[in-house]
């Protein structure tokens, strides 16, 4: 840009907002920003086409580590998938124990971002007491699925693990604390003046560029739109359970961050709903399902960061033709450059948090050059 | 016939070869290639702010020797995924951009092209190295007999 | 990490097949009588889902308490993690 009046600043691509990497090219007048360029391509890893190379089940896995953080939704969402295109029944209590796993999923998500938000905007003690907090959802995801992280909970045609009425009693308990816990953080971000200052007013996003834009999830009902997976396109357990869809008016950096807030509230009584009616039976089919009849589906879900798609066509046997994953982030963050319109820069990674980005969702494949061709490594390779 | 289906007829018969309903809330419509900016421009007529372009998935279907683009669009008050096919030649895939009506496809379109090697006409912001790492010239997600051997 | 249980194996090659890392070899053992096969799982490769303890249709594969894989080198992950078994 020779001959421009504007500065250029590169902000990445070590780690912007979240520990991912991604490179943001802001053009800056002064202070004021002019424009935001997201730059990607770090983070590839080909998981679209290692799903094509392996089996039905091993994609399972695979899907799982598309994304450390929600992992147990985009295992959901392949599991939806897969009967969607099979007409695969599910279990009403593998529905319920899905539900389950995925809203403390949403619960330990949003607290991760209060945590990184409050670090980005240098208050630190916030930090700390949320990742305290947040360890209490960790061990219930520990006692329900066997990992703190890494659950690998769901499969095509139901669970994998049953929950005890020892463990229902643990995990009420342990619900209560935290819904304490989230009263006071509500309370920290409606009264305290750091947060307060430094979020509200910035970052405004019109209704319109919602729709122009296709943002989506807590982005999209923070400026007014009710856009919420779980109530418009049914899976899991969700139709049968009564909650609310959060949305506010406010369009700014302080709204999306009240969304979620309001949000682990409604999750954590879908949880103690889920578990108080939860329904006998079965969790999942007798023998794992292997090959999926020839036949295509869209499954969408409520990820914590919006709706997550997977596209998934099969032409019979035990291998996928083509998987598409479509996450939140793609759309969040890719957009983002008309919330930045006239902010200053110190305030980029306020808007840049309250979007909530998760880089290694958004981008999949990697090839690597050998032998001046393009060849696909397997798993094995890229774990080495 | 279901209610969102009659509002898609409506909007889009004449216009496209097929409507059908594969599944509850899911509207398939097959489409020719040249007619891609007229149906999104009637789309965003009929359904202003009320639908938002999903994703964009390219498909390489190789026993027809043919490349599958598929819009996915969700309408909020139908609660319904219209997903809209065009169906192109393998050699030299082409579209008409839509990112001049709905500004979010530009991202779509330059997946799309990364992974796919589909190009569209008008959006300036096709580049390779998007998400695939620079340098390499074979689009990745196409299917062909020297990967599988 | 889960252990395996020789004594039940089968040699069926589920875990094998099923595995989603590619962890699991199948490995000869001459000596056996009627099953010759049982599985080897490189944990430097392992994943933890545990896939291999769900689909054993014997049981042969166990989830236990074991936790502590670090290894100044990746070669020596099985080793080490065996050696510790033993003196334990």
């Amino acid at each position: 840009m020779s001959g421009s009046k504007y500065i250029e600043i590169p902000i990445g691509p070590q780690h912007p907002a979240l520990h991912e990497p991604i490179l943001f090219r802001v053009k800056v007048e002064g202070e004021k920003i002019v424009d935001v360029i997201p730059s990607t391509g770090y983070n590839h890893r080909g998981i679209e086409r290692l799903c094509e190379d392996n089996t039905f089940l091993r994609d399972v896995f695979l899907a799982g580590r598309v994304c450390g953080i929600c992992n147990v939704i985009h295992t959901t969402c392949y599991s939806e998938c897969i009967e969607r295109v099979g007409n695969i029944d599910v279990p009403p209590r593998a529905k319920y124990l899905r539900t389950i796993l995925n809203e403390l999923e949403r619960i330990h998500s949003h607290m991760l971002l209060f945590a990184i938000l409050g670090e980005l905007i240098g208050f630190q003690t916030l930090f700390m007491l949320v990742m305290r907090d947040r360890e209490s959802i960790l061990t219930l995801k520990e006692l329900i699925a066997g990992n703190r992280i890494q659950a690998d909970y769901v499969m095509p045609g139901g669970v994998r693990k049953d929950l005890t009425p020892e463990k229902i009693q643990q995990i009420k308990k342990a619900l209560d604390q935290v819904r304490a816990r989230i009263k006071y953080y509500k309370k920290v971000f409606e009264n305290d003046s750091i947060i307060k200052k430094r979020l509200s007013g910035v970052g405004i996003l019109d209704v319109q560029d919602v729709y122009r834009y296709g943002f989506v999830g807590p982005i999209a009902r923070a400026s007014g739109v009710k856009s919420d997976v779980r109530c418009e396109d049914y899976y899991a357990a969700y139709n049968d359970i009564p909650f609310n869809v959060i949305t506010r008016n406010e369009c700014d950096s302080w709204s999306r961050m009240m969304v979620r807030v309001d949000e682990l509230f409604e999750s954590v009584n879908i949880v103690e709903y889920a578990v108080d009616h939860l329904p006998e039976g079965p969790i999942g089919p007798k023998a794992m399902i292997r090959t999926v009849k020839a036949g295509e589906a869209i499954a969408r879900v409520e990820a914590p960061r919006g709706e997550l798609v997977y596209y998934i066509i099969s032409k019979g046997g035990d291998k996928p033709y083509r998987v598409k994953i479509r996450t939140p982030s793609f759309n969040n963050i890719l957009n983002c450059q008309v919330m930045f319109k006239d902010a200053n820069l110190a305030d980029l990674p306020a808007i840049l948090v309250s979007l909530d980005p998760c880089i290694s969702c958004m981008e999949r494949l990697v090839v690597v050059e050998e032998n001046g061709r393009a060849e696909m490594k397997s798993l094995v390779d890229l774990a080495r | 016939m279901s209610m969102p289906l009659t509002r898609v007829k409506e909007s889009l018969t004449g216009m496209v070869r097929t409507i059908e309903e594969v599944a509850p809330q899911r509207i398939n419509i097959n489409a020719e290639p040249r007619d891609v900016k007229s149906i999104f421009r009637k789309l965003l007529e009929d359904f202003k702010n009320d639908f938002y372009l999903d994703f964009v998935a390219a498909v390489d279907y190789v026993e027809d020797k043919q490349f599958e683009v598929n819009y996915v669009v969700w309408v909020y008050s139908l609660k319904t995924i219209l997903s809209i096919r065009f169906r192109l030649p393998k050699e030299n895939p082409n579209l008409d951009t839509i990112s001049d009506l709905i500004p979010s496809a530009i991202n779509h379109e330059k997946e799309a092209y990364d992974l796919m090697g589909i190009t569209f006409s008008g959006n300036s912001e096709l580049k390779r190295g998007f998400f695939v790492a620079e340098g390499i010239n074979e689009f990745p997600l196409v299917k062909n007999e020297v990967k599988k051997a | 990490m889960q252990v395996v249980d020789i004594a039940k194996c089968i040699s069926c090659r589920l875990c094998a097949f099923d595995c989603p890392a590619y962890a699991i070899e199948m490995t000869l053992n001459p000596a056996a009588e009627k099953y010759k096969y049982y599985p080897v799982v490189d944990f430097g490769k392992c994943v933890f889902c545990y896939q291999c303890v769900r689909v054993c249709p014997t049981q042969a594969y166990v989830t236990s308490n074991m936790y502590n894989l670090a290894s100044f080198a990746r070669e020596k992950i099985i080793k080490d993690v065996l050696k510790k078994d033993i003196e334990s």
